[in-house]
């Protein structure tokens, strides 16, 4: 389960990522500063699960 | 010479009629307002999924819904009645790329602008993403289901906040978001 919720946590980083690259290349910095806002959220979450993965 | 090739004649809601507004008196109002600005060339881009035809690239809730007028009819509106640039503005629909070059090369656009109206495709893989680490969240068990269960509750928190602020976000942009399980279903997939 912790796998799979690190895997689609990782994914979303990098959707994230394209999306946040796609809104600075039309000058959208509104949109590219939540999305940066929602990277900060999705790194530590993917790392927490990493983390706890190790422990077992 | 300035240009403007991502005009839509008519707003972005449902309730906003073909008839009302692909006439040339709407389009007069456009030339004036380009011409008050030194714009020189005008070419309109209606939303593909305005149109019935779309629906052979995409059998999305949201598209059915919106898919309401004939192609055609703009594409001919825009030849004999007005002296704009022909253009169209088409979704990249990913397994559907075949469907939609058909649907574009059977007319003769002057140019086409692509669109990935990604905050939606995002906000339906956050809300999956929502759903199944609140699920997870409940069907821990093990030494360390405390730890495990109050940890995935707050993930599921912080991204049940993201789908809120996308969703939002999507709105103000002029983008439709999701109304159903069953389009979030369909979205995500």
């Amino acid at each position: 389960m912790l796998t799979e919720l690190r895997g689609d946590n990782q994914q979303l980083s990098r959707e994230l990522r394209s999306a946040h690259e796609l809104r600075e290349r039309r000058n959208d910095v509104a949109t590219a500063s939540l999305i940066e806002n929602w990277i900060d959220e999705t790194e530590p979450r993917t790392w927490f699960l990493s983390e706890i993965m190790n422990e077992r | 010479m300035l240009t403007d090739y991502h005009l839509h004649l008519r707003p972005d809601d449902l309730e906003a009629r073909a008839e009302d507004h692909f006439t040339e008196e709407n389009v007069s109002r456009y030339r004036a307002l380009a011409a008050e600005r030194g714009i020189a060339e005008l070419g309109v881009s209606e939303h593909v999924y305005r149109f019935e035809q779309a629906l052979t690239v995409w059998q999305h809730p949201l598209w059915r819904e919106f898919a309401i007028d004939d192609l055609d009819a703009y594409c001919e509106f825009v030849r004999t009645r007005t002296d704009l640039r022909l253009g169209i503005e088409a979704d990249f629909v990913a397994g559907a790329e075949d469907r939609t070059a058909n649907l574009l090369q059977e007319r003769d656009f002057d140019y086409i602008v692509g669109s990935v109206h990604f905050l939606r495709e995002l906000l339906a893989d956050v809300f999956a993403l929502y759903v199944k680490t609140k699920n997870f969240h409940w069907h821990m068990s093990g030494p360390h289901f405390r730890d495990y269960h109050l940890l995935l509750d707050e993930q599921a928190t912080q991204i049940f906040a993201m789908t809120d602020d996308i969703a939002e976000r999507a709105r103000k942009l002029g983008g439709t978001t999701i109304r159903s399980i069953s389009d979030n279903h369909a979205i995500s997939a």
